[in-house]
């Protein structure tokens, strides 16, 4: 008797804190939507609904003619290939690079390791505003000025990648390549085929934000491009403000159209982490 | 046989026109911009109708992002060796690379010359030369709401008195519910110096050797700032984003028409558009916006300069600065242009601009002192502290004088 | 016979075999280190000898100065009150965002239901353009209609509660916090899909190790998941360290273009920008305040490498 009696307020305890919790989740993502909500939303409005303070949740007026007007503005075909080639050529040499160099900071040993990683994050610290100048004139120099090669070539490397995969690549047991160079695996083939599998979520965060990275990056491109053919997607956004105001309902129209490509990542990324990683026959 | 020879001369002199015509070499020049999506087909009709009527040059408009990244692209491009043939331009990009501007001006008629609205003049020239050429400004103005304010104020103190009825807190919870007037100190400071020129001051002497912005007619100007600040909403986002119901009138610059009607269109309140009202001295309102720019360096050739020169001069035609101006929401910048047809039928049909363009040929401009981006900064954040209450007109003033001293010493 | 050998000469660099490994993993680095060099160390270079000189446009880099730059912004009070701003928003936003990370991602990795719909809002927070993001929150920060003072109105509706309501963007008190409240909100989803991973590879074997003793939920989470996520965690603090340091683009959407009421949520990288961009352009003095910047976060970020040198758990 005793004995089902706890057993009952057991069970009712975990399901209060389950309840909670789901709450505290549910509460989260509201908060979280807002933004993209309102994004959804003013990209219907009419122009006159969208500066309505307090603002429309709903439009009234549902201006689906929103999407046509915003694509006709720029040549955004010509935009979302550029983001989508620049976005997916980075993103993979990015890997391959940072997979080699975190590799190397993880578990080699090295003259001047510590140093130099030292180095690499001092990188992270000064304002990316200061290398713009110097960078234009070496972009001009190297001739690469409104080509591919300057929106592609200076990004394939990340030191936040380098970083981040480090970490994860410490976490895996020494033992492993004990075992494997036993057994005559060379570094490169013990790399690829088994460290790289074992840190797949890691890799691909480094991948999602990477791209992401790429996508909505703006400044660069607008700087090191001069026509129209070259452009991405975020400077074709820029269209939508002057220097009095913005035209809300478009620019939303057309960040609904920009963020889709994303979310498509991030699904497909999160569906790699869930699948989660199977540890077995480390022995 | 008289005739005859007449004929031959002049066909002969037809056919040599016509030759150096043909023998034009074509050119190409390139325009960068910071014109949005709704300009840009505007832009565009400009120069298709000047490349119809100059068939040898070829325009390439590049649109370099906002006012911000356009400044950033040229400075890079200074340094990178790599400047277009012309540009649209703040007057303080400019004045530090004058070395490096091609003068338009000599390129131009006197008539021209003197078309161009006298506020605009100076503005443009740099030692002694008119350098650049305006292109797309407007002028502070003042928008009110017909309700609540059925006469616009026509000088200071009327404006002070309308502010001060007008500021209400209706639900007695101690805070004001809604203000008579608003400004934005720290992100238009244009606003405090349009005061400072109707009182009659200005920041610096004739000759830029003393700082004259402290002297009685700068403390009156800012005096007046601080009277208004118990009536004023003093915020840094547009005044659109509160007006009309927290703000009842404010001055503000022109281009910012279709924004300030909408929102009190949304609100179901009619606005009218007023001049600023008067000060001791004048009823002038500060002009701004860019000018347009032609570069000279060794890697832009002459025929590109004078194609350059050419499409400025085209830009301030009367009947293409009018077109600009009603397509764009901008004022047009020379005077005969405001006694073209099409302006005066426009202003017939839309009478907020009356008072736009009255306010435009009494307009002024900046300095064009190597250091008036510092001054700018300087008396926009003195200014700002006024207007939140944390400092008094004198203190401001001493403070922005003595930070501007060091300044002429250069 | 050991006290003459030479301390500084370590053991391992007499061991060929490390020359060795050295060279392999220089190669590996290479294609990092060329295209680093160019684009990231070269121009960092060029920014701290631009602090030496005066900048002039026409003639770059312009006039030697020497150490005249330092002296200008170490005697401008926007300076110091930039520093002051920069340190009390990374003093509260990195913390409170990091907890903030640790709960959700701990929340996410619960078999609860929704799951990927709560990774995904957590994750639209920090991927919606940063414009959507500041219309809603200027939204929210409204003094008359938004949602924060509303909240306020409510509470203040129970009895010996009598909250003012604050003018959120023009009140300079409260320029940092809305600053902070609004990057925290974007950034949390942000950190937490990185712990999340981490938290994702730690290997059942302890999970099930822990479960056999009996532990409870709790005790788990915080004898070993937490543990065990210290590598991620100390990653996530760095890169936020270092970011917070950095804030700029949050403010100028924030207040539209100015740094806060009185410049009251001016930061150091605001400050840089605004007198080596957006009003003035003294590229020479912003370059300084940049190397002032650079040393306080490497020495920031030395302090933690040191400190949690030994608390960071390599499984």
């Amino acid at each position: 008797m005793e004995a089902s009696r706890s057993a009952q307020y057991y069970i009712a305890r975990q399901r209060v804190y389950r309840l909670i919790l789901y709450l505290l989740l549910f509460a989260g993502c509201a908060i979280m939507l807002l933004p993209f909500i309102w994004m959804l939303t003013t990209s219907l409005k009419s122009s006159v609904a969208v500066l309505q303070m307090p603002p429309q949740w709903i439009p009234r007026d549902w201006a689906w003619s929103n999407y046509p007007r915003a694509w006709s503005v720029a040549p955004f075909g010509r935009y979302f290939f550029n983001s989508f080639f620049i976005s997916i050529t980075t993103t993979i040499g990015e890997v391959i690079t940072t997979i080699l160099a975190a590799y190397a900071f993880a578990k080699m040993r090295f003259f001047g390791k510590n140093l130099l990683f030292a180095g690499l994050l001092a990188t992270l610290m000064i304002p990316g505003e200061m290398l713009l100048i110097p960078n234009y004139v070496t972009i001009v120099n190297l001739g690469w000025l409104d080509r591919y090669q300057a929106l592609i070539i200076p990004w394939i490397v990340s030191v936040f990648g380098i970083f981040l995969l480090r970490q994860f690549f410490r976490s895996i047991p020494d033992e492993l390549w004990d075992s494997a160079r036993i057994d005559g695996c060379r570094r490169l083939r013990f790399l690829w085929q088994i460290v790289v599998p074992l840190s797949k979520p890691a890799i691909l965060t480094v991948a999602l934000f990477k791209f992401l990275g790429s996508w909505n990056a703006y400044q660069w491109v607008l700087i090191m491009t001069n026509t129209e053919g070259m452009r991405t997607v975020p400077v074709g956004l820029q269209l939508f403000s002057s220097e009095v105001g913005t035209a809300y309902e478009l620019l939303m129209a057309a960040s609904v159209l920009a963020i889709i490509p994303v979310l498509l990542l991030f699904f497909f990324a999160q569906k790699q982490f869930i699948q989660g990683i199977a540890r077995t026959g480390i022995k | 046989m008289r005739l005859h020879r007449m004929f031959l001369v002049g066909l002969i002199g037809a056919l040599l026109i016509g030759a150096t015509a043909l023998a034009q070499e074509p050119v190409t020049i390139t325009f960068w911009h910071a014109m949005s999506s709704g300009h840009q087909p505007n832009l565009q009709k400009l120069a298709d109708d000047f490349m119809a009527e100059y068939p040898y040059i070829t325009v390439e408009l590049v649109y370099q992002g906002g006012y911000g990244d356009l400044q950033q692209k040229i400075n890079a491009a200074v340094v990178g060796k790599n400047l277009p043939t012309i540009a649209q331009v703040y007057e303080n990009w400019v004045t530090p690379i004058a070395e490096i501007l091609y003068p338009i001006g000599p390129h131009m008629t006197d008539e021209e010359k003197a078309d161009i609205i006298d506020g605009l003049v100076e503005s443009n020239t740099y030692n002694d030369v008119l350098t650049t050429l305006p292109f797309n400004k407007s002028i502070m103005v003042f928008y009110y709401r017909t309700d609540l304010v059925p006469t616009p104020p026509s000088t200071w103190e009327e404006y002070l008195a309308m502010a001060r009825d007008l500021t209400v807190d209706e639900d007695g919870d101690g805070r004001i519910d809604r203000y008579g007037t608003g400004f934005r100190p720290a992100a238009n400071p244009e606003q405090f110096l349009t005061l400072l020129e109707q009182a009659g001051g200005s920041i610096l002497n004739e000759d830029w050797s003393e700082v004259t912005i402290d002297n009685d007619a700068g403390l009156a100007a800012m005096q007046f700032a601080a009277d208004l600040t118990p009536y004023s909403f003093v915020t840094g986002e547009y005044m659109s984003d509160h007006f009309p119901y927290k703000v009842c009138m404010f001055i503000d610059t022109s281009a910012g028409y279709y924004y300030n009607n909408r929102a009190a269109q949304n609100k179901g309140v009619e606005m009218g558009v007023a001049r600023v009202p008067a000060g001791p001295a004048n009823q002038k309102s500060m002009i701004q916006g860019t000018n347009v720019a032609v570069f000279d360096t060794d890697y832009i050739t002459q025929a590109q300069k004078e194609a350059g020169t050419l499409l400025a001069r085209f830009l301030i035609r009367a009947e293409n600065t009018v077109f600009w101006a009603i397509k764009g929401g901008y004022q047009p910048v020379t005077k005969s242009a405001y006694e073209t047809d099409e302006w005066i039928e426009f202003v017939a049909g839309h009478d907020y601009q009356i008072a736009m363009s009255e306010q435009m040929l009494d307009g002024f401009s900046q300095i064009l002192h190597p250091y008036y981006g510092d001054m700018r900064s300087i008396i926009a954040t003195g200014y700002e502290e006024v207007m939140m209450g944390v400092s008094t007109p004198r203190q401001a003033l001493d403070e922005i004088a003595a930070e501007i001293e060091p300044l002429l010493e250069d | 016979m050991n006290a003459r050998r030479r301390w500084w000469i370590r053991d391992e660099w007499r061991n060929p075999a490390y020359w060795r490994e050295s060279g392999a993993a220089y190669l590996y680095l290479l294609p990092s280190l060329v295209i680093l060099g160019i684009f990231v160390f070269y121009p960092f270079f060029s920014a701290f000898r631009l602090s030496l000189y005066r900048w002039d446009l026409l003639r770059p880099p312009g006039a030697y100065i020497g150490l005249g730059n330092y002296e200008y912004i170490f005697g401008h009070r926007y300076f110091w009150r930039a520093l002051w701003h920069t340190f009390y928003y990374v003093g509260i936003n990195v913390p409170v965002t990091l907890f903030l990370a640790i709960l959700v991602a701990s929340l996410l990795n619960k078999g609860l239901r929704f799951l990927s719909f709560a990774r995904t809002s957590y994750f639209l927070a920090y991927v919606s353009p940063l414009v959507a993001v500041t219309m809603v929150w200027r939204w929210m920060y409204n003094a008359d209609y938004g949602l924060l003072n509303y909240f306020i109105s409510v509470v203040n509706r129970l009895p010996f509660v009598n909250i003012n309501i604050v003018e959120w963007l023009r009140d300079p008190a409260y320029a940092i916090p809305a600053v902070i409240i609004m990057s925290v909100w974007r950034y949390v989803g942000y950190q937490a899909i990185i712990l999340l991973a981490g938290m994702q590879s730690i290997e059942q074997q302890y999970y099930d190790a822990a479960k056999v003793d009996g532990a409870s939920g709790f005790q788990v989470w915080r004898k070993i998941t937490i543990p065990l996520l210290t590598p991620q965690l100390f990653f996530v603090f760095i890169i936020s360290l270092i970011g917070s340091f950095k804030v700029f683009t949050e403010i100028h959407v924030l207040f539209g273009g100015t740094s806060g009421p009185l410049k009251s949520a001016e930061t150091l990288v605001y400050y840089i920008l605004r007198i080596g961009r957006l009003e003035t352009q003294h590229l020479g003095r912003a370059a300084a305040a940049s190397v002032v910047l650079f040393g306080i976060i490497f020495a920031f970020t030395l302090f933690q490498l040191i400190v949690t040198q030994r608390r960071v758990h390599y499984q």
